[in-house]
């Protein structure tokens, strides 16, 4: 009536123009901050791990080639720490996933008062790192920890294990208090996923008289495969760039037995001074990380598709 | 069959009580040990599990030391701030990253996924380098730069999510209005997108309250640390005493109460964001 069918897509035409234009406008802000605090620190970071650059002057930078990555190969402590870091990622990643699992089916079912008790298996992963820290020091204290005071009350041993002292524990319970912190968010992944799973299917299966057993393995697992392996993807990510926990339980001791890549970076740069050889660290961390982020990436977009 | 679904029943409920239990106790450890009388507080043995005599003297004592307070509202100051900063510049970009058409906007959505992935313990260093020289080192300014650093990808990751997936077209009326695409994100699209915005908030504030590693190399001055820093290089020495641990468990449960309040208050905004944040494209 008023607008012809011309005139609409015209101005339909300069509408979109329009959106387009305030859109780039509205997204200008968060990519000039993005440039300036990240973009533009991780290429430094890049030029720095070629660089002799002590903490400090900025006088004394010189170009030295590959130099810091040919000091940290010879360094035995580069691969125990990418070692620890290895061990430290997949036994928590592993443990969370079976573990976030199982309580995520048991979390799934109708029970009386579900939403608070979901909420307090949050609670871990709220914590901040350094009251999580506190909770597993003295968990584990030798005179004060209930572990070991369960351990003498029932005569396992007759004086406390000083667990986080020693070089053959301190890493196991590294390792827990990992798996501790962070599997409420695996289970809160793992609690949407099951969402995802069609009744239907799981209706069909128990008409067919498949057990829990067959139910789980051919109906849940395959319809949960991406959420799962997208979890165990960004847990890996995650936890291998995880530094806060490590520094506060242990600082890498005792005599390095804990000492993680980003534990490495840490002293490389602010105890030994030494930016360049922490950014050539950094970059070798940043290239591990970037393997599982790139298998990431694949997952999710094949999952947009989908 | 009858007898058979209860016995599974019950299993599964020890299960879940069973789990629930391993999951709070260390949690539930350092509150009793916050609310022991120190005289009574060494050895400790099994009767501590139900606690005979309760105290709230070590949370008095860690409250009227002013260095205590002061780390609490650099927290408060540093997490608050970053985190609306955070929301009104990542709303505006998430909306356009998710809503609006334009060239090269898959380009950056996928850059911002991997300006999230960047660790912090590798920007630490340059950023270290850009705060000496820009002077902000012991600043709220620096440390809340650096903390966007980890904020905004994440929220733009997640907004774009959210703001794509409300009902399409829901702006045009107000466009032909002539109200602008702007007025009609603040008039018509903000509102919609309360819940998303919730749940991002209450995850910036949460990563930004339990940071550690940028207060920690930032900040030298003790009248601007945060909690964390603040807390483990002041109140933790090697000799430390009884009442020193009560009082170090009492302020790491005052520590975490912040937190703790906002999630299981508003529970239902962190499963949705949890997904939306993580999974969805």
């Amino acid at each position: 009536m008023g607008i012809g069918k011309y005139e609409r897509r015209k101005r339909g035409y300069s509408l979109e123009k329009q959106k387009a234009k305030m859109g780039v406008l509205m997204l200008l802000p968060s990519l000039i901050i993005i440039s300036f605090i990240i973009l533009y620190p991780l290429i430094s970071s890049f030029v720095f791990a070629f660089m002799k650059k002590p903490l400090g002057s900025m006088s004394n930078d010189k170009f030295i080639g590959l130099k810091n990555f040919a000091y940290i190969f010879i360094q035995p402590l580069f691969w125990k720490s990418l070692l620890n870091s290895t061990i430290l990622t997949f036994a928590t990643v592993v443990l969370q996933t079976i573990f976030g699992m199982i309580i995520a089916l048991l979390l799934n079912t109708s029970f009386k008062a579900r939403g608070v008790i979901r909420g307090l298996f949050i609670l871990p992963w709220a914590t901040p790192a350094f009251v999580a820290a506190f909770a597993w020091s003295w968990m584990v204290d030798s005179q004060n920890g209930m572990i070991n005071i369960l351990l003498k009350q029932f005569h396992l041993v007759k004086e406390g294990i000083p667990w986080l002292m020693q070089t053959n524990t301190a890493l196991f319970i590294v390792i827990l208090a990992h798996i501790w912190k962070d599997i409420p968010w695996v289970i809160m992944i793992f609690l949407s996923g099951l969402q995802m799973v069609p009744v239907e299917s799981r209706e069909a299966a128990k008409v067919d008289g498949a057990n829990i057993w067959k139910e789980f393995w051919y109906i849940t697992i395959p319809s949960m495969k991406s959420i799962i392996v997208i979890a165990i993807l960004l847990r890996v990510i995650w936890t291998f760039k995880y530094f806060d926990l490590v520094k506060l339980l242990t600082g890498g001791g005792p005599l390095n037995s804990t000492m993680t890549i980003p534990i490495m970076i840490y002293q490389q740069a602010f105890e030994s001074n030494s930016l360049g050889r922490a950014s050539a660290l950094g970059v070798i961390l940043f290239v591990i990380l970037g393997v599982f982020s790139f298998f990431y990436f694949k997952v999710l977009s094949k999952d947009g598709e989908a | 069959m009858m007898v058979k679904k209860s016995v599974a029943k019950s299993v599964k409920i020890l299960l879940i009580i069973f789990f629930l239990i391993i999951i709070l106790f260390p949690i539930y450890w350092i509150f009793i040990a916050s609310i022991t009388p120190s005289k009574s507080f060494l050895p400790v043995n099994v009767s501590w599990l139900i606690p005979k005599e309760v105290t709230f003297d070590n949370f008095l004592s860690i409250l009227s030391k002013s260095s205590f307070i002061t780390y609490y509202m650099n927290s408060l100051i540093v997490s608050i701030v970053a985190t609306i900063l955070t929301l009104i510049v990542s709303s505006m970009g998430g909306y356009s990253l998710g809503r609006v058409k334009f060239r090269g906007r898959n380009f950056i959505g996928q850059l911002v996924l991997v300006t999230y992935l960047v660790p912090s313990i590798l920007l630490v260093i340059p950023l270290f380098q850009l705060i000496t020289q820009f002077k902000m080192q012991d600043s709220y300014v620096g440390l809340i730069l650096s903390y966007m650093t980890f904020a905004l990808p994440f929220c733009l990751w997640m907004l774009k999510g959210f703001f794509s997936s409300l009902p399409a077209n829901i702006e045009d009326a107000a466009l032909i209005d002539g109200t602008g695409i702007f007025g009609a994100f603040v008039r018509i699209v903000l509102p919609l997108a309360v819940p998303g915005l919730i749940s991002a908030a209450m995850f910036t504030f949460l990563l930004c309250w339990n940071e550690y590693l940028f207060a920690l190399v930032f900040i030298n001055k003790d009248s601007l640390r945060t909690l964390a820093v603040g807390v483990v290089s002041n109140f933790v020495t090697v000799t430390m005493g009884p009442s020193d641990w009560a009082r170090v468990m009492s302020s790491a449960i005052l520590s975490s109460l912040p937190v703790y309040i906002i999630f299981l208050a508003l529970q239902k905004y962190f499963v949705a964001g949890l997904a939306s944040g993580a999974i969805k494209e």
